[in-house]
């Protein structure tokens, strides 16, 4: 059977009815579906929104924890002058005041300019740069014990943090020479002043 | 078919009624006059529903043939041919398979009929046509009539029914299907029973002379009339030993029908309506252009179905998205309210923080640097005061050096910390008071290696006072000057797991 023009007006309403069925159902679905989506949404954003804020609980609770640990502990380092820049001078006068007390025979000390520190092993320095300002220490002594006993003073009176890499002791072959009948060990020690900085403070 | 409009053409009068759910709403008759046909145009009018024209006529032909087995185009070319060889001059014609034979090249035998008188039905049709009634085709009473006698056992049976507006109508059936019909104006001055008994003895000479029905066999009858008619029946039909009666109630096969109408009398206009409603043939008299309107209400039909599934169905996945997604919304809308409790407990305990300059984190990674710093600085009383302790019970070891430094890449000894640099101290000195005597000696510095050993280093000789190795060089040593005899040591240590 061949469709002629006379057959639209008879065809027209349940066209019209099947067009229309198409809209109304697209619209339908596409509002369905589109609802659905924006919830879908909305949940994952709220589960984003709830992880944040059990992060932000958990940071709280452990900064609480920290606080109540830590900060005495970082008190005494900021109080050393660990925290922040080097205090050269306060290392001078602490060595000044250790020389005053006859600890070594004579010793000489030589501060080098600051640098990067990277310990070895290395170790995770946070939010840190560790700085490290290189000091050699030279001692004329008259036993080792006297070594030990500077170390001790150095580590006890001066403020800051001087970290020992190695030394290395030597008996005095002049020992016989009547002019420095009493010197006998000359040492040398190697280091540097340990400072912490924060990368969120002013560089 | 529960609204549709059945009409019933007789030779010069048309039967219509409207079906509402099986019962009839509203029934008329139409003359065969150009007054009848306006009154009909008129009636369709009002009948905008699928109809179904049943044929009553005399002038129906039958005509038995045998045809080879085709399909498709070879077929119709063939059905073509013979529908111009038989009834060239009438557009209601078909072709209906009786049976596929069994032997041979497996032909098939084929009943080819027509209503060979087209002006007995066109001036109806055109009517149908002009007011756009659905048609769903053209039928005739002898075509709808095998249901009636499925049931009969009977492989030569003659059916005879009487219809008001007809006559007589005597449809043969060998092997239950159809073979030929005979339709017998019925005269007012005669009586349906005496119709009967005239007729039946002339189709059956009728039947025997085409050989329809072979010789010896009996032929059984079924009637189909009222409870009166029955009793007169037989009384009047003869005793014959060639055929065999049954009588079938009308007013019976109406209620197995459903058919709503009270039978009064034998006229079975009313059974064959309802049995071409209730059990349509596949093939019909009609052709494409007759079913036009038809086809197309049915796909109206099928448009305003899709509509309004696809609506429904749009509806339901909708409303079934909307209830999914509302468990998301509900879920969504509790996660929000559980943040902001969190939200609100973390910054409860952040306010009672004291107020310092650092971040409580910061505090916990700048002690943990300088706890870690404090584990890899060598502390000289550690590492002296047992070299010390060995050297008491070694008088006769003079040292004349000493050096440590913290070396990461030494190698890690069992069951010490390897997270911590080593500590490696270098020592030099020289063994008094041995003369030439070199085997005490090397064994008192072999003990003093030892004695380090048991307090924790791990000890290597650099130099020894004599190499006494094979692959070592020896000379004499009396030209040193004095009787010392150097050496170096490198001890390791770590602390202890």
């Amino acid at each position: 059977m061949k469709f002629s023009a006379s057959d639209f007006p008879l065809m027209r309403g349940s066209l019209v009815a099947i067009c229309t069925s198409a809209l109304l159902s697209g619209v339908i679905l596409y509002s369905s579906t589109r609802y659905a989506v924006q919830n879908e949404t909305n949940l994952n954003n709220a589960q984003r929104q709830i992880n944040e804020s059990r992060n932000r609980l958990t940071e709280a609770h452990s900064d609480q924890e920290n606080l109540s640990v830590y900060s005495a502990e970082y008190g005494i380092l900021e109080e050393q002058n660990i925290i922040g820049d080097d205090h050269r001078l306060d290392w001078m006068e602490g060595l000044e005041k250790l020389r005053s007390q006859n600890l070594a025979l004579d010793f000489r000390y030589n501060i080098a300019p600051q640098k990067a520190y990277i310990p070895q092993p290395a170790i995770d320095s946070g939010n840190f740069n560790m700085h490290y300002s290189e000091m050699k220490l030279q001692f004329d002594l008259l036993h080792e014990g006297q070594l030990l006993k500077f170390l001790d003073a150095l580590r006890k009176q001066v403020k800051g943090h001087y970290q020992i890499e190695g030394c290395s002791l030597t008996r005095n072959e002049a020992e016989a020479d009547a002019s420095t009948p009493a010197m006998h060990i000359k040492a040398e020690c190697n280091g540097g002043w340990i400072t912490l900085k924060s990368r969120n403070a002013p560089q | 078919m529960k609204h549709s409009l059945l009409l019933f053409l007789s030779a010069n009068r048309l039967h219509a009624q409207l079906m509402t759910g099986g019962k009839i709403e509203l029934q008329q008759d139409f003359t065969d006059t150009p007054n009848g046909l306006e009154e009909f145009a008129s009636f369709l009018q009002t009948a905008k529903r699928p109809a179904y024209l049943l044929t009553d006529l005399i002038e129906e032909d039958f005509r038995h043939e045998i045809v080879p087995h085709l399909t498709g185009g070879n077929r119709t070319a063939l059905l073509k041919r013979k529908f111009d060889q038989f009834y060239r001059g009438t557009p209601f014609h078909q072709a209906t398979i009786l049976q596929r034979q069994k032997t041979g090249r497996r032909d098939i035998d084929m009943l080819f009929s027509a209503l060979t008188n087209p002006s007995l039905i066109t001036p109806w049709l055109n009517i149908i046509l002009a007011q756009k009634t659905p048609l769903a085709g053209i039928y005739s009473v002898p075509q709808i009539s095998a249901p009636l006698v499925k049931d009969h056992p009977s492989n030569h049976l003659l059916l005879i029914s009487w219809e008001k507006y007809s006559g007589l109508r005597q449809t043969y059936f060998s092997q239950h299907h159809l073979q030929i019909s005979r339709l017998t104006p019925v005269h007012t001055e005669l009586t349906f029973h005496d119709a009967v008994v005239k007729e039946l003895a002339r189709t059956y000479q009728y039947l025997k002379s085409l050989s329809l029905l072979p010789a010896g066999q009996i032929l059984d009858v079924r009637i189909l009339c009222h409870e009166d008619d029955r009793i007169e029946l037989r009384k009047k039909l003869p005793d014959d030993a060639d055929m065999r009666y049954d009588f079938a109630d009308i007013e019976k096969v109406g209620q197995q029908l459903d058919v709503d109408h009270r039978f009064t009398d034998s006229d079975a206009s009313q059974i064959f309506l309802h049995q071409l409603v209730s059990s349509r043939p596949k093939s019909d008299y009609s052709n494409a252009e007759h079913t036009r309107y038809h086809t197309l209400w049915q796909m109206r039909l099928a448009f305003n179905w899709s509509a309004v599934v696809l609506l429904i169905t749009s509806v339901l996945w909708a409303a079934a998205t909307l209830w999914q997604s509302g468990g998301n919304a509900t879920e969504a809308e509790n996660l929000r309210i559980q943040a902001q409790r969190i939200t609100k407990e973390a910054q409860q305990i952040t306010q009672n923080f004291p107020s310092t300059h650092a971040p409580a984190a910061e505090m916990r990674a700048s002690v943990s640097i300088m706890r870690k710093l404090d584990q890899y600085e060598p502390i000289p009383q550690i590492i002296l005061k047992p070299i010390s302790a060995a050297l008491d019970h070694f008088p006769q070891i003079e040292l004349n050096e000493l050096d440590w430094q913290g070396k990461a890449s030494e190698p890690v000894a069992s069951n010490t910390r390897p997270d911590v640099p080593a500590q490696v101290i270098t020592l030099k000195g020289d063994l008094e008071g041995f003369d030439n005597d070199y085997r005490t000696a090397l064994s008192y510095l072999d003990r003093f290696q030892l004695e380090l050993n048991t307090r924790g280093y791990q000890v290597t000789p650099l130099a020894k006072p004599l190499d006494v190795s094979p692959s070592g060089s020896l000379a004499d040593q009396r030209k040193a000057g004095d009787n010392s005899l150097a050496f170096s040591l490198k001890l390791v240590w770590r602390p202890p797991l």
